[in-house]
């Protein structure tokens, strides 16, 4: 844009100044011709007159055709004689007057007098004597002080002109860019209902169009794909349940199995029971990954809910809660639950249980501590366990293959989507302290 | 006995008894309605196992016919069931009688699930579900049921509501109010103290059975049933009141 101003002040700048030159430069040489056309006329007629009746000066001075605009003065016999007062020598420059007179030649000059501008030209006559007309260049001054004031004024607006062109153009082209630029970067972000105004413009309507097409299909693609982690598992309830249930019936019935049989419903139902656990998470995460996750905050006594859930993991570690009275606060429950619920089976299954349990809702947030003395978690390890599918040295050696699963990417999802975190320690001499923070919100 | 007016209206008559059992020895009757022949062939054996009867139904229009010939001591309604959905059934078995209804749903989210409660329901199950807990629900539903209220003392009064524990009788302005029998327990749990709040746990433990860590849900949305049925403005309750952050309280 701004490039685009100074080439919008420099073309009629630059051409309001050629045109000022060119036709002052004109004006004047057209004026100064036919002043000495005049001049010489009046000079020759001068000389003829004096030949004929020298005595008659003033009077052959007043006979002579000039203009109101000039004057003519006359020098004769050493004598200064003029058409007025002030037609003289003192009203000339001294320079013309040396050239004209002493240098015998036809000589002009324009000068100021005062605050008006004069053109004297003067004609040497025969003997020593010269005659001179001063003409007022008033009018002309005038003229071309219009003129320049006109020119610049031209220019200016032509500037101005310019300079609004120039911002209307790159607005109507700049801003179509820059919203394609932001409806770009939040579709990047994830938000993928961005769309672009399809108006204005013939051209820009169409990119517009053709933008929106692409989201849209992109939008479809996306939604589908994170729908169908979501829709296997709904598909795969069904069959769960019944193996559940067939499980069930044959444990009713363990005591007529052969103990090789019991063994084999014994890994059965463990594995169904790992299956449903992970069919859970999978829906759980999958509402994260399609961006539908709502947190739905309500009152909870933290401290009831940590030592329920140990309770039912039959964990007798005890709760510190150091001089807290209030431990309600805002929380969504359910996902707070399974946070907790996962945290605290991870204790149990790779851990060997939970050895401590401690809960802080002094200050601006909340910290939930579960502690226990396992193997811990090798340092390089730490950042990767909340991964899916996370599958560490510790978590492999510890129970034959089996790897994290989802349950600490969803309590990651979990904490984050209440605004909190989560982070583990290593506790000496070994172990590891998961700590659960979420912001303290009071009811 | 009144003929059944249109497909699915129970064929029964409203306050007799839903083959409630005293003796729990006594067999009791299930009603399963589940359209996944699978899920409900494997249910039935697991209930049967654990001593009850099973009658079976694959649609909510089968199940509402067997429901009048059958007279069931608890019903286990599937809320995604084909045609007449799972909660329409669950609102058509209510309105006629006060039987337990336990509701299998999807998710423990779903507008479904809070819909088939405000129907009428007792309790839910999401699935898959174990059997066991299955069973341990049914099994508290109908103690309560039996029990009835399970609370001796005279009656008690909150404003124009008169509550007579041992009758299993709520009256409103001396007419009588019907209420299931969770609803009847949750109301007799809080009105023994009035003033008094409760908290969601606190209910859930004493009327429903369940340890400490458990759905508020089903407590709302008795709560919500029982003002529907007791209060002149449900929505500007003035008997069972709300106490934001902490639970519910009657008023004397």
């Amino acid at each position: 844009m701004a490039s685009f101003a100074l080439v919008g002040l420099a073309i009629p700048a630059s051409l309001s100044v050629l045109t000022y030159y060119w036709a002052r430069t004109y004006l004047l040489d057209q004026r100064q011709t036919s002043a000495l056309h005049q001049a010489e006329a009046n000079a020759t007629l001068t000389g003829t007159l004096l030949d004929a009746s020298p005595a008659n000066v003033t009077r052959i001075l007043s006979s002579l055709q000039t203009p109101s605009t000039s004057e003519g003065a006359l020098l004769y016999n050493g004598q200064w004689f003029g058409e007025s007062a002030v037609a003289g020598p003192d009203a000339m420059p001294a320079g013309l007057i040396r050239a004209v007179v002493d240098g015998r030649q036809a000589a002009r000059q324009r000068y100021h007098q005062g605050r008006a501008q004069e053109l004297a030209i003067g004609i040497p006559l025969r003997g020593g004597d010269a005659y001179f007309q001063i003409f007022s260049l008033a009018d002309l001054t005038s003229t071309l002080r219009t003129l320049r004031d006109s020119l610049a004024a031209g220019s200016l607006l032509g500037f101005a002109v310019s300079l609004a062109l120039g911002a209307w153009a790159a607005r109507r082209v700049l801003t179509p860019a820059r919203d394609i630029g932001q409806a770009a970067a939040s579709i990047a972000a994830g938000q993928l209902d961005a769309r672009l105004d399809a108006e204005g413009d013939r051209e820009l309507a169409e990119l517009a169009t053709g933008f929106n097409a692409m989201v849209d299909s992109l939008q479809a693609r996306i939604e589908r794909d994170s729908r169908f982690a979501s829709d296997v598992s709904h598909e795969l309830r069904s069959p769960l349940t019944t193996l559940s249930s067939a499980v069930q019936v044959m444990q009713n019935r363990r005591h007529e199995l052969s103990a090789r049989s019991a063994r084999a419903l014994d890994l059965l139902g463990d594995e169904v029971g790992r299956f449903e656990r992970l069919v859970e998470d999978l829906l759980e995460i999958s509402r994260y990954d399609a961006g539908v996750a709502r947190m739905e905050l309500e009152p909870v006594d933290v401290m009831a809910l940590l030592k329920g859930l140990l309770s039912e993991a039959d964990q007798v570690a005890p709760v510190d809660c150091g001089t807290d009275m209030n431990t309600v606060i805002l929380a969504d429950r359910r996902r707070l639950e399974q946070t907790v619920r996962n945290v605290v089976r991870n204790a149990v299954v790779h851990a060997g249980g939970v050895s401590r349990a401690s809960i802080s809702t002094a200050g601006p947030d909340t910290e939930i501590a579960i502690e226990d003395q396992g193997p811990g978690i090798a340092h390089d390890d730490a950042g990767m366990i909340f991964e899916r599918f996370a599958r560490g040295k510790a978590a492999g050696r510890r129970s034959s293959g089996q790897g994290l699963g989802l349950g600490l990417s969803l309590v990651l999802e979990h904490m984050r989507l209440q605004g909190g975190s989560v982070r583990v320690e290593p506790v000496h001499p070994h172990g590891s302290r998961f700590v659960l923070r979420l912001p303290t919100r009071r009811p | 006995m009144s003929t059944a007016e249109a497909v699915g209206a129970p064929v029964w008559r409203r306050g007799e008894p839903a083959g409630v059992c005293n003796d729990e020895s006594v067999a009791t009757r299930i009603l399963l309605i589940e359209d996944d022949d699978r899920i409900r062939e494997t249910t039935r054996l697991v209930l049967e196992d654990e001593g009850y009867q099973v009658d079976e139904a694959p649609s909510a229009e089968s199940g509402l016919v067997m429901f009048g010939q059958r007279s069931p001591g608890c019903v286990i309604v599937d809320l995604m069931l084909p045609g007449i959905n799972g909660f329409e059934c669950c609102r058509a078995i209510r309105q006629a009688s006060d039987v337990p209804i336990v509701v299998l749903t999807a998710r423990a989210d779903t507008h479904d699930l809070v819909a088939g409660l405000e129907a009428g329901a007792d309790d839910y199950l999401t699935k898959p579900f174990h059997a066991k807990e299955l069973t341990a629900r049914i099994r508290a539903l109908l103690r309560r049921a039996s029990l009835g209220s399970g609370r001796d003392g005279s009656s008690l009064t909150l404003g124009d509501v008169e509550v007579v524990p041992d009758e299993g009788v709520v009256r409103k302005r001396g007419q009588e109010v019907t209420l299931t029998k969770t609803e009847f327990r949750l109301l007799c749990e809080m009105a023994a103290h009035p003033g008094r709040v409760f908290s969601r746990e606190v209910l859930l433990e004493n009327v429903w059975g369940y340890p400490s860590v458990g759905d508020g849900k089903l407590v709302d949305t008795h709560v919500h049933r029982l003002r529907a049925k007791l209060e002149d403005d449900p929505a500007n309750p003035a008997h069972v009141i709300t106490v934001r952050g902490l639970g519910y309280k009657v008023l004397a």
